[in-house]
């Protein structure tokens, strides 16, 4: 029961048997009581003049690393106030340390501290609004008053650092990059032998055929390197999130994800990311240290989704890829996205697929259950049927066994640049 | 903060006291299991302070109080009793308040202010009993229905005064 209406209820009752019974007395027992609120009323809370500055250090930073909030909260009235502080961490956030909560008498001109540390998993949090309760001098009434006082923090996803990854792809950008561009130009890669024509270096010439054909001189011809542009197209539907206790695969997309966006940016080429799932969420493709800051801000906020329309890869829209982009899904796979990977190979893409492997991820929960074996080991057989599927459509597969650190596994798959033949669009 | 139970403590020992002595003057004995019930509620709130029990507690003393007052017990120390288990039902509060903070700023200046309001309240509550002591008046129906039209102004005064409402600032 409210305090005020606890008192509101003794003070009546004494007044009306009072008044009922002719009893004088019983109205005198209420009088310390109407005193009480009335004392309560004349010197109530005031409404309080309070200057609020939020601090939050860092305001990027990695899972589990902690954040200092600190709100400094100064009372700017000429009276003195006694106020109740009710800060609200973003849902998600767990606090480390201090409290978000204070009771404190400021007098006028000076301020208090509220500090304490929170620290979170992937995502955008956003402090909004502070509670800042003023009370009297009694226990009776209180002023309730919502200050906004903004401050966010991002929570990057975990960055695997991937050295250098050979891809090739059929069609190239004009900037120079890493991506071989099957065109002869300045490069390290030899790509084929001509006639010498004045101004050719003399470094170059090829001495070997220049001897057999004493007429001719022969230079060699290198490939050059181009940047190209990408799509990382990842896997967020919920079918695909396979979930063990303090562990989703879905952490593991975003992880890898992080780490192509970084390693494909750093050499200079023009990225997009489309996460696809109970949302399509676009970051359109860019270049440089601002494109992978939207991504990984993206990459931060993305959440598996559970939407009919996305429940398969059918409605990919491909229409915004051009055909000389190269896609690379970070997906577990589902048998029904075979056959429409195989389609759009056959559309002309170059595709790569990253694919978390989910019977592995599931082998240690699996493996302890009765039949778990069995079914682990048809899994893995369809998997590996699946899998072969792609590779011989030409689609390059990296099967991460997500207990092994993702770098390794994509500089172990991707060391060679694989030549993959010119996809025959349908007419 | 260090003297706050303890102030509660003796306020609720004064007031436990008069109505004791009241009961044990007045062979009110009907009374004894209110009493049995509100230093059981007393007891319990040393040891887990919850905003019902606190409440139950000065109820339940009012209540005694309020009867005791049919018996022709001298009303200055029923007006006592009430301010003292008007002044421990504060302080309790208070201390109900304070254990929702791990970090309190100034914690001796809040409960310093807390007592001034409740000396206010103690001086005013005793004079008015001493007053009545003093003065004497028939207690006829106009009285009542000055009395009556006054509770029903300041009735609505208070709910007016209820009607906080949050704000965003």
């Amino acid at each position: 029961m409210h305090r005020k209406f606890l008192l509101l209820i003794i003070v009546y009752l004494f007044i009306l048997s009072g008044l009922i019974l002719f009893q004088g007395n019983l109205l005198l027992l209420a009088v310390p009581i109407i005193i009480y609120i009335s004392l309560g009323i004349i010197a109530g809370p005031h409404v309080v003049k309070l200057e609020i500055k939020r601090v939050v250090e860092p305001e990027r930073v990695l899972p589990g690393t902690p954040i200092s909030v600190r709100l400094t909260v100064k009372n700017i009235a000429s009276k003195a106030c006694t106020i109740s502080l009710h800060d609200f961490t973003g849902e998600g956030l767990e606090i480390v340390s201090g409290d978000p909560q204070l009771l404190a008498l400021i007098s006028p001109g000076t301020a208090v501290d509220l500090n304490y540390t929170v620290r979170g998993m992937r995502g955008i949090y956003t402090f909004n609004h502070l509670v800042v309760t003023s009370l009297g001098d009694d226990a009776l009434f209180e002023d309730e008053t919502s200050f906004a006082v903004r401050g966010q923090v991002f929570i990057l996803p975990h960055v695997p650092p991937i050295r250098r990854m050979n891809l090739r792809t059929w069609q190239t950008k004009v900037y120079a990059g890493n991506i071989p561009a099957r065109v002869a130009g300045s490069g390290t890669d030899f790509f084929s032998v001509r006639n010498y024509q004045p101004g050719d270096s003399l470094r170059h010439i090829n001495w070997r055929n220049s001897a057999r054909n004493p007429d001719t001189l022969y230079t060699n011809e290198f490939e050059r390197e181009r940047v190209t542009e990408i799509w990382l197209i990842l896997d967020g539907r919920e079918r695909s999130n396979l979930k063990l206790v303090g562990d989703e695969l879905f952490e593991h997309v975003i992880l890898s994800g992080a780490g192509l966006a970084q390693a494909l940016l750093k050499e200079g080429n023009r990225v997009g990311l489309l996460i696809y799932g109970g949302y399509l969420r676009w970051t359109f493709p860019g270049y440089g240290k601002v494109q992978l800051e939207k991504m990984l801000r993206s990459l931060a906020q993305a959440r598996t989704g559970d939407l009919f329309i996305f429940s398969d890869l059918e409605n990919l829209p491909t229409r915004a890829f051009p055909f000389s982009s190269l896609l690379i899904l970070i997906s577990p796979l589902h048998a029904e996205d075979v056959p429409i990977l195989l389609n759009l190979r056959g559309r002309g893409y170059t595709i790569l697929v990253v694919s978390p492997d989910p019977v592995k991820f599931e082998y240690s929960r699996l493996a302890r259950e009765k039949g778990g074996l069995a079914g682990l080991r048809i899994a893995k057989i369809e998997r590996q049927y699946h899998l072969a599927r792609l590779q011989n459509a030409g689609i390059r597969v990296v099967n991460w066994d997500v207990s092994v650190p993702f770098e390794r596994t994509v500089q172990a798959a991707l060391i060679h640049p694989l030549r993959t033949a010119h996809p025959v669009r349908p007419m | 903060m260090k003297n706050l139970p303890g102030m509660i403590w003796l306020f609720q020992v004064i007031a436990a006291l008069i109505l004791l002595v009241g009961i044990l003057i007045q062979s009110a004995w009907y009374l004894l299991p209110v009493v049995i019930l509100w230093i059981g509620l007393f007891m319990a709130n040393v040891w887990i302070p919850r905003n019902w029990m606190i409440s139950s507690l000065l109820f339940s003393g009012c209540l005694i109080a309020g009867i005791l007052s049919f018996t022709g017990f001298p009303i200055f120390w029923l007006v006592l009793a009430v301010t003292a288990q008007l002044l421990s039902w504060d302080l309790l509060c208070l201390r109900l308040k304070f254990d929702q903070f791990h970090h309190i700023e100034g914690d001796n200046l809040i409960i310093r202010a807390h007592l001034s309001r409740l000396g206010m309240v103690t001086v005013l509550s005793l004079a008015m009993a001493v007053l009545s002591m003093s003065i004497s008046v028939s207690f006829d129906f106009g009285w009542v229905l000055v009395v009556g039209i006054i509770a029903l102004a300041g009735l609505s005064l208070v709910f007016r005064n209820l009607r906080s409402s949050n704000r965003e600032a």
